[in-house]
């Protein structure tokens, strides 16, 4: 559970998110939908350490976390991933998910000298993982591709993967439908609501992807202008006339048949 | 007659060409639509038409000239325009100075063309002395797309123009495109947005691994069975 209360936070002049107050219930999948430029990113930056707030505070399962960086957070369980993809584009796509799982024991020199069969026993694991990882999200193919040669759409893919790699069980999505073939993506909403189910993952996903956001999410916080303007299931905020006017514009009534 | 068209494509970055015998054809004054898997060489297929990508086999002709591997620079000349994906505009220049740098290869006076581009985007004109990098997602695509056409071009393209934005700009980018192309400018563009790009679309193309696998009519490929249920997300409503 996420509870964030009051949170600010500025660059210079401008207050990209302002006295933002909203729940990330445990277990669940909640939506965070808004125009563009409503302060949905800042919001996820501020909670998720990458930024510091100027006010307010954000509490991790009961526990302070307000002003904590981002791997301090991430060995807390709580991760996110980007909206432009950050894949490490001279690792290959099995390497970019096998770098992910933190305290490796290779990473201490002195194991990886002379205690180099549990290292290799690990790696093992872990490759392993990555492999069923890359087979949830069809990337077998191009497990050995050099990451920077994907297309956009396959980034976001690793991206994801590395978010499943990662045994974080708190997981803020950046929209991650957005430049993902329909086909596809309706495999990877299957995917999340996989993991939320059966391994009682938390997420909270931003989205503009409105059949996205329609089928995952329990409940859908609505930003505008920095401020949280309401909360609801899908039904309710879509019938909103303020989320209508600020968000759906004027094909609110069929924005969940309207593709994208 | 075609104004744009691609036959028999190879191409790539070097390394295994991605394009493996890609077709396109866009004819003036309609909306061409590229969908397909992630992967597919959607954008590498627009990418080789404007010279970004290398062309090894086939040709392209634009209004009947061949243009294969012709440099960018001199594609804006003859009348194609080309708004990338990602990092498209310039973040520290104006609304006014980015459609200005589109203009940089005209002589001419191009404040009518301003004007025009404002007309098109009245959320541009009250922006016009503010830097690109302060707007939101579709401001930001409003300009980028505004910039192609400050060259007047016979031909824009455009990857991903609604990818990131919220449900309200995605209609007014695909109102805007509609409006483009009833001006008389053609419109070749990659969208993820499938459905919805093929009901504004004339012709629509699905490309996989490479290869153009379908090539129909907008409608005729939202119907196709095949077409909707492996790249459209199931069959539509």
């Amino acid at each position: 559970m996420i509870e964030v209360r009051g949170l600010t936070r500025t660059f210079g002049g401008l207050v990209a998110v302002d006295d933002c107050s909203l729940d990330i219930a445990s277990g669940r999948i909640t939506g965070l939908i808004g125009p563009n430029g409503a302060g949905k990113t800042t919001l996820f930056n501020t909670i998720a350490g990458y930024f510091r707030p100027d006010s307010g505070t954000v509490r991790l399962d009961g526990v302070d976390v307000t002003g904590l960086p981002a791997h301090a957070l991430f060995h807390r369980g709580l991760m996110r991933t980007f909206q432009i993809p950050r894949v490490f584009d001279r690792m290959s796509v099995r390497e970019n998910l096998m770098v992910v799982p933190p305290g490796q024991r290779g990473e201490n020199m002195l194991a990886a000298w002379f205690a180099p069969r549990p290292v290799r026993a690990q790696d093992a694991d872990i490759s392993a993982r990555a492999d069923e990882v890359l087979t949830t999200l069809n990337l077998t193919a191009l497990a050995d591709a050099r990451a920077g040669n994907l297309s956009g759409g396959q980034k976001k893919l690793v991206e994801l993967g590395r978010a499943m790699m990662s045994g974080c069980r708190t997981i803020l999505l950046d929209e991650p439908g957005a430049g993902v073939n329909p086909t596809l993506l309706a495999e990877l909403a299957g995917h999340i609501e996989r993991l939320n189910r059966d391994s009682g993952y938390t997420f909270c996903i931003i989205e503009h992807n409105m059949d996205l956001v329609a089928r995952l999410c329990d409940r859908v916080v609505v930003m505008s202008e920095g401020r949280v303007l309401t909360a609801g299931t899908f039904d309710e905020v879509r019938a909103d006339p303020t989320v209508l006017d600020a968000y759906f514009g004027h094909t609110g009534r069929t924005a969940g048949a309207s593709g994208h | 007659m075609s104004l744009l068209r691609a036959t028999g494509i190879h191409a790539g970055y070097g390394g295994a060409d991605i394009l493996r015998g890609a077709e396109l054809e866009v004819a003036a004054n309609e909306i061409a639509v590229i969908v397909g898997p992630n992967g597919a060489g959607k954008s590498t297929l627009m990418k080789a038409v404007f010279g970004l990508a290398a062309v090894h086999e086939g040709s392209i002709t634009f209004d009947g000239s061949a243009i294969t591997n012709h440099a960018p620079d001199r594609l804006v000349r003859g009348g194609l325009s080309y708004v990338p994906q990602e990092r498209n505009v310039f973040a520290s220049l104006t609304v006014s100075e980015n459609l200005d740098m589109g203009a940089f290869t005209r002589r001419d006076d191009t404040t009518a063309d301003r004007e025009r581009i404002f007309s098109i985007f009245p959320d541009l004109a009250d922006k016009r002395r503010q830097p690109a990098g302060q707007l939101s997602g579709g401001q930001r695509q409003m300009v980028a797309i505004g910039r192609a056409l400050m060259v007047r071009p016979r031909l824009l393209m455009l990857d991903e123009p609604t990818a990131g934005l919220s449900p309200k700009f995605v209609d007014q980018i695909f109102e805007r495109i509609a409006a483009i192309r009833d001006e008389g400018v053609a419109v070749l563009m990659v969208e993820q947005n499938a459905r919805r790009a093929l009901h504004a679309a004339d012709r629509g193309f699905v490309l996989v691994n490479g290869q153009t696998r379908f090539a129909d009519t907008g409608d005729a490929l939202l119907r196709n069975r095949e077409v909707a249920e492996a790249f459209l997300g199931g069959a539509g409503p």
